[in-house]
């Protein structure tokens, strides 16, 4: 019974781990202002490069590095089009999207000859090898990095400098750059930060899956958003919303659903977070700027 | 020893619209500089320039004799220039503390910062986020900020627009304090009076052009006004005595957050005004009259009918109304003039018919107001956001006013206003007085109170601390009673008191 219970606890966890990583990496692009639903791509891209640098190098560690990058590479594209270029935030992360569904596809093709999916590898090796479910997640040191990068995205947004700024930039463009510091430069850097969180969760999925195939982020970088609004576009926050989003998912594969419907449960994140939307479960105020790009000569006195 | 600021033949345009023409003067350090100008004369602009968040066209910058770099906030930071703008460069949801010290070493600031606000008296609470301070209180978090970074050169743009007079008094020892220290200060406002009194030289700005800049010993207050209009100042707007008709709108007991069981009466041609210092419930009156917020308690009854807060919305589409926040309120300022025209209005004929709206009569309509209420640039093309504040607000009044609603909520209707629109709003507004409309005026400046109303009621935390009929008014005690001085006023605390047709008020308008 106790094993059923930890068993559950890992599965949940293991579920939240993608979902907290894309959202805090949201929550760091909006805060600066700049909306970013090009999360999803960015996922699918994380996944991807952390498996093409995986097989190719043999070291899933570089992988990591490969899938952070990978993200952060998507991520730059979309700062320098809306943040410089001024393009719409919507159609540049729409657009992002489907270019990382038919640039991974394009790159399954060449690199493993495959429309669906790439070569098996093996992920990042576990530290030991107990028999609890448990255990052998807190022994994984993706997972541990998870933890930590959850920790230390709340802190960098709220005990930094930087994170001060970066909340400017989102909250009074215009004061931020009033006191000489960079409005486009802290949100470029509120992007990439997106980028590389986003990174890691598209490289978390590839490593527990141990190949990458087509079109595997499967909507978790909406979902992601979703849990960024519900945590009040706050890390340690959006992580609990992921935690919540998760146990809803390890439910519906769990319990044989002749009582809740599944349809159910796979909504409930969006149900959660039309909740919060409107209101109900206390305000969330999304970052006052979001989504105009700052234009010094515009604002009047 | 080198101006602090020179400008030299700068020039900034705005596509067609020149907002700065060769601009040239030099202010000094230790001096108080005020510019002077109608709305649209180019003082904001001007004044962006030195701040560095408007590119010149043309034109030199110099600091301290040293050209500076222009079109950057950084490198006028970098010379000492630090800018208080009329609405402040802040963050509203980080508090004061994190505001001030936002891109800088915040090494020890917190000690630095207390003796600053030790040293000028400028008291304001640090750790709450700054959109819950008053306006006052922001600018002052303002003012901590330019001193914390040691801004040799301040500018304040209409610091006193939302200031009551005691805190136009605490701002001017101020700014003396901060002169004598050797720095320069540039003081932007529509105020003469207080200009003639702090200022040490003034520039005035026409049209973008530098009509003259002098010392203040060599100008009166009346040339000043000829200089600045270009010629013999309008008339002022004379009030005239009139026998008010049936009431119109009256509330009893109105209740809501700090405003207490507000009774107030308004009749046909009267104008009954509501002062005090921002944040003594003029708000939740406002809000509660609009039907934005549901009163706590009372009644509202509009030409003897009561307005339910379910039936606040055909309330408002019968009355006028010039909003506090013209921009966020009183327009949509990225649609053009003859949209904004018919505001609030536009499912009605004649603009529409039979679900149809029709542009044409539309355009008639944006036009006939530009025309009657001189909106510059008469482009009623353009959006609202291209227009000035003092033509934003002429717009706004006209389109209200051509309603000719039987009550018309006036919300500090010539704020931030120049003196020739001020004066053309307070003669439509006692034109449509005479014209039999029931105004009610809230408005934070008392001067413009005595002009027009004929009764006034002071607010001081939520109740009513004075009221007196237009021939009763003892500026003294009123002035008490704005700060919340108690006893100042025979009829004291209104508290449940005789509504405004109390025996006094029957003399008001006589
Ligand atoms: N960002 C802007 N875009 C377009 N026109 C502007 C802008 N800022 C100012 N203007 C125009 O420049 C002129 C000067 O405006 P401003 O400097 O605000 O005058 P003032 O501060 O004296 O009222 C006005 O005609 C105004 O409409």
């Amino acid at each position: 019974m106790i094993e059923l219970a930890l068993g559950m606890i890992a599965q949940v966890l293991r579920i939240s781990v993608p979902y907290a990583l894309a959202a805090i990496g949201g929550a760091f692009s909006e805060r600066g202002g700049v909306i970013n639903i090009a999360l999803e791509g960015i996922l699918l891209t994380g996944a991807f490069g952390a498996a093409a640098v995986t097989i190719a190098t043999g070291n899933p560690w570089l992988g990591v590095i490969g899938g952070m990058l990978a993200g952060a590479l998507l991520a730059s594209i979309h700062g320098l089009v809306t943040i410089w270029g001024r393009a719409d935030q919507i159609l540049s992360g729409l657009a992002l999207n489907l270019l990382a569904l038919g640039a991974t596809r394009g790159g399954l093709k060449i690199l493993y000859d495959s429309a669906s999916n790439s070569d098996r590898f093996e992920g990042v090796p576990a530290l030991g090898r107990p028999d609890s479910a448990l255990l052998s997640l807190l022994g994984q040191p993706l997972f541990l990095v998870a933890v930590a990068v959850t920790f230390g995205a709340h802190a960098l947004l709220f005990r930094t400098r930087f994170g001060l700024a970066l909340r400017a930039a989102g909250d009074g463009p215009r004061a931020l750059d009033g006191t000489g510091l960079s409005v486009n430069l802290h949100r470029f850097g509120g992007v990439l930060l997106s980028g590389f969180f986003g990174g890691l969760a598209g490289t978390w999925l590839v490593m527990e899956q141990h190949s990458f195939t087509d079109g595997m982020s499967n909507g978790r970088g909406y979902i992601a958003l979703a849990a960024m609004i519900v945590g009040k576009w706050r890390p340690l926050g959006a992580a609990l919303a992921c935690l919540l989003f998760g146990a809803a998912e390890t439910l519906q594969i769990r319990v044989d659903s002749d009582v809740v419907p599944t349809q159910l449960l796979q909504a409930l994140p969006y149900i959660v977070t039309l909740v919060v939307l409107a209101g109900w479960i206390g305000r969330a105020h999304p970052p006052l700027h979001l989504g105009e790009p700052y234009e010094r000569e515009k604002g009047r006195s | 020893m080198n101006p602090a600021v020179e400008f030299v033949e700068v020039t900034k345009r705005f596509g067609p619209v020149t907002a700065n023409e060769q601009v040239g003067f030099a202010a000094h350090p230790g001096e108080i500089h005020a510019l002077v100008g109608e709305n649209g004369a180019g003082k904001s602009t001007l004044m962006g320039i030195l701040a560095g968040f408007v590119q010149p066209d043309s034109g030199i910058v110099r600091i301290d004799g040293v050209p500076a770099p222009v079109g950057s906030p950084r490198a006028m930071l970098g010379r000492g220039v630090g800018i208080c703008a009329q609405h402040f460069h802040q963050v509203p949801t980080l508090t004061g503390y994190e505001n001030i010290v936002l891109g800088t070493m915040a090494v020890g600031g917190r000690k630095q910062l207390g003796a600053l606000m030790k040293r000028y008296g400028l008291d304001v609470p640090l750790d709450v986020p700054v959109e819950r301070l008053s306006l006052g209180e922001q600018e002052r978090i303002e003012i901590l900020k330019l001193l914390y970074r040691d801004a040799r050169i301040l500018i304040l743009d209409e610091p006193t627009a939302v200031l009551a007079a005691s805190e136009v008094r605490s701002l001017f020892q101020i700014l003396r304090r901060l002169a004598e220290e050797g720095r320069a200060i540039l003081f932007v406002s529509h105020k003469l009076p207080e200009v003639m009194e702090i200022a040490d030289r003034i520039t005035v700005l026409r049209a973008g052009r530098v009509v003259t800049s002098r010392k203040k010993t060599e100008v009166t207050e009346d040339e000043l006004v000829r200089l600045i209009v270009g010629g013999a100042p309008p008339p002022p707007a004379r009030w005239s005595a009139r026998v008010p008709g049936r009431p119109v709108l009256e509330t009893r007991g109105l209740s809501l957050g700090r405003l207490a069981k507000f009774d107030v009466q308004v009749r046909e041609g009267q104008i009954v005004g509501v002062g005090g210092v921002e944040g003594n419930g003029q708000q939740e009156l406002t809000h509660a009259l609009l039907g934005y917020r549901t009163p706590e308690a009372g009644t509202i009854q509009y030409l003897g009918q009561s307005v339910r807060p379910w039936k606040s919305h055909r309330f408002r589409q019968s009355i006028g109304v010039i909003p506090e926040d013209r921009q966020r309120e009183g327009l949509v300022l990225g649609r053009s003039l003859v949209e904004n025209g018919v505001l609030g209005r536009h499912e009605r004929a004649p603009f529409t018919q039979g679900g149809i709206l029709r542009w044409g009569r539309m355009r008639e309509h944006a036009e006939s107001i530009v025309d009657v209420y001189q909106v510059r640039p008469d482009a009623i093309g353009l959006p609202a956001v291209a227009f000035s504040g003092g033509n934003q607000q002429r717009f706004i009044a006209g389109r209200e006013l051509t309603k000719k609603p039987p009550f018309l909520l006036a919300v500090h209707p010539t704020r931030g206003v120049d003196l020739k629109a001020t004066q053309f709003l307070h003669g439509r507004l006692l034109e449509e007085r005479t014209n039999g409309a029931a105004i009610l005026l809230v408005s934070a400046d008392l001067q413009e109170l005595q002009t027009l109303a004929d009764r006034v009621l002071i607010l001081y935390r939520g109740q009513v601390a004075y009221s007196a009929s237009r021939e009763e008014i003892d500026p003294e005690r009123m002035q008490r009673a704005l700060l919340g001085l108690a006893g100042t006023s025979k009829e004291g605390t209104a508290k449940g008191g005789a509504p405004s047709n109390g025996p006094s008020s029957r003399g008001g308008g006589r």
